[in-house]
């Protein structure tokens, strides 16, 4: 009788093993990964102005010092006693606010490639010594879908480290 | 009877003999009927499937190791914010020519900001556009703004390739993220994306033409519906339940 009942117990186990196994089909798959990252790099640095005169002409030369493309323009701040007149230049247009521009964006550690040049006329005959400031402005270059410098937008300079006036 | 059961061993010994005579006699039919003519070799067919991109006109096949270089930014020099670059990858079906196997395949393009290996959750993959070539389609379903699903709507024959990136592009906006850092004598502005990486990453799948939809679903966990049963054109994915 308990023979019977081992034979039956068993029996259960073995159907309901085959039960519970369902067939496996496997299918022909295949994987393959990559990856890839471009680096932005937007940091400001302050353009750098070299300048110099010669024969009452000011020379000047502006540097992108930092990590994106820029325009940049500049004006000068002079006295009245005196008049500044821009040498034609390639590149460099008087335009909106009594700036300069230089037309051709700058990439980083680029200088202007031509110099920015203002002749010095002194408009009285009074021995007096006047400064010819230079200061710049610079705005970060946005392209378009073709890779051109769309027009720069100078409500949006950069103003990486600009110096506030002490009162 | 009674007699026998009382002896086991005389019954082991019985059975050793029998099983022992059959091993003999399987044996002695293969020597006898084996010939050179019979043996046939099985190999396992090579299902594969490859990403390659084009680096200064020839195609590199891109995987863990090798990743993608993005030949067309390196040419500027500097990425241009804005500007959309030409980027040519596509998907080909190296199997195996032996076995002549089609697939369907999809492929999984993630995107995200990455600084030092770290990945930058709060910054916006989106500002990442990548532009995909004609013949797939999104599956919007299993899409987020971090990962789209393109299925290649044809199968892909033994030894053909389908382009698939066409361009990649880093929208301009980003530049607009700037706050000012301000002291007493000096502002400095700080933009968000400033060093940070766009991640591409790319996972291409392939998957068997045959009994394509029991296939698919098994594989992938999508429910396609096919022009025909076997190699046809995908004309829908449902979306994963």
């Amino acid at each position: 009788m308990k023979r019977k009942w081992l034979i039956l117990a068993a029996l259960a186990v073995v159907t309901l093993s085959t039960i519970a196994v369902t067939p496996s089909i496997a299918y022909f798959t295949d994987t393959v990964q990559t990856n890839g990252a471009i680096e932005v790099k937007l940091g400001d640095g302050k353009p750098k102005i070299d300048e110099e005169v010669k024969n009452m002409t000011k020379y000047v030369t502006i540097k992108n010092t930092g990590d994106y493309d820029i325009f940049v323009r500049a004006k000068a701040i002079y006295p009245d006693n005196c008049t500044l007149t821009l040498q034609k230049e390639s590149g460099w247009e008087q335009g909106e606010g009594g700036y300069y521009y230089y037309e051709a964006p700058l990439a980083p550690g680029k200088s202007t490639g031509s110099q920015l040049k203002l002749k010095i006329t002194k408009n009285t005959d009074l021995d007096l010594d006047f400064n010819v400031v230079i200061v710049q402005e610079a705005t970060k270059v946005v392209y378009d879908e073709d890779g051109n410098a769309t027009p720069a937008d100078w409500t949006n300079p950069i103003s990486s480290e600009t110096e506030i006036p002490n009162d | 009877m009674k007699k026998i059961n009382k002896r086991p061993l005389v019954i082991l010994a019985l059975g050793i003999l029998i099983v022992g005579a059959s091993t003999v006699t399987a044996t002695r039919a293969a020597i006898v009927y084996q010939t050179e003519a019979e043996r046939v070799n099985f190999s396992t067919a090579v299902f594969s499937v490859d990403l390659q991109e084009n680096v200064d006109g020839k195609y590199v096949s891109l995987d863990d190791k090798t990743g993608l270089q993005f030949p067309e930014i390196k040419k500027d020099g500097s990425l241009k914010i804005g500007k959309k670059y030409t980027e040519d990858v596509k998907v080909v079906n190296n199997s195996n020519p032996d076995t002549g196997y089609s697939e369907y395949v999809r492929v999984v393009v993630r995107k995200s900001w990455v600084r030092n290996d770290k990945k930058q959750t709060i910054l916006d993959p989106e500002l990442i556009n990548i532009e995909t070539a004609s013949g797939w389609i999104e599956n919007k379903a299993e899409s987020t703004d971090e990962m789209s699903v393109y299925y290649r709507t044809t199968p892909l024959a033994c030894g053909e390739e389908a382009p698939f990136i066409t361009s990649v592009t880093i929208n301009s906006d980003i530049t607009k993220y700037v706050t000012n850092v301000g002291t007493e004598t000096a502002i400095k502005n700080e933009y968000t994306y400033n060093g940070e990486s766009a991640n591409i990453e790319l996972q291409a799948d392939a998957v068997q033409t045959h009994n394509a939809k029991d296939a698919m679903y098994a594989a992938w966990g999508v429910k396609a519906e096919f022009t025909a049963e076997d190699d046809g054109n995908i004309t829908s994915i449902s979306p994963v339940e």
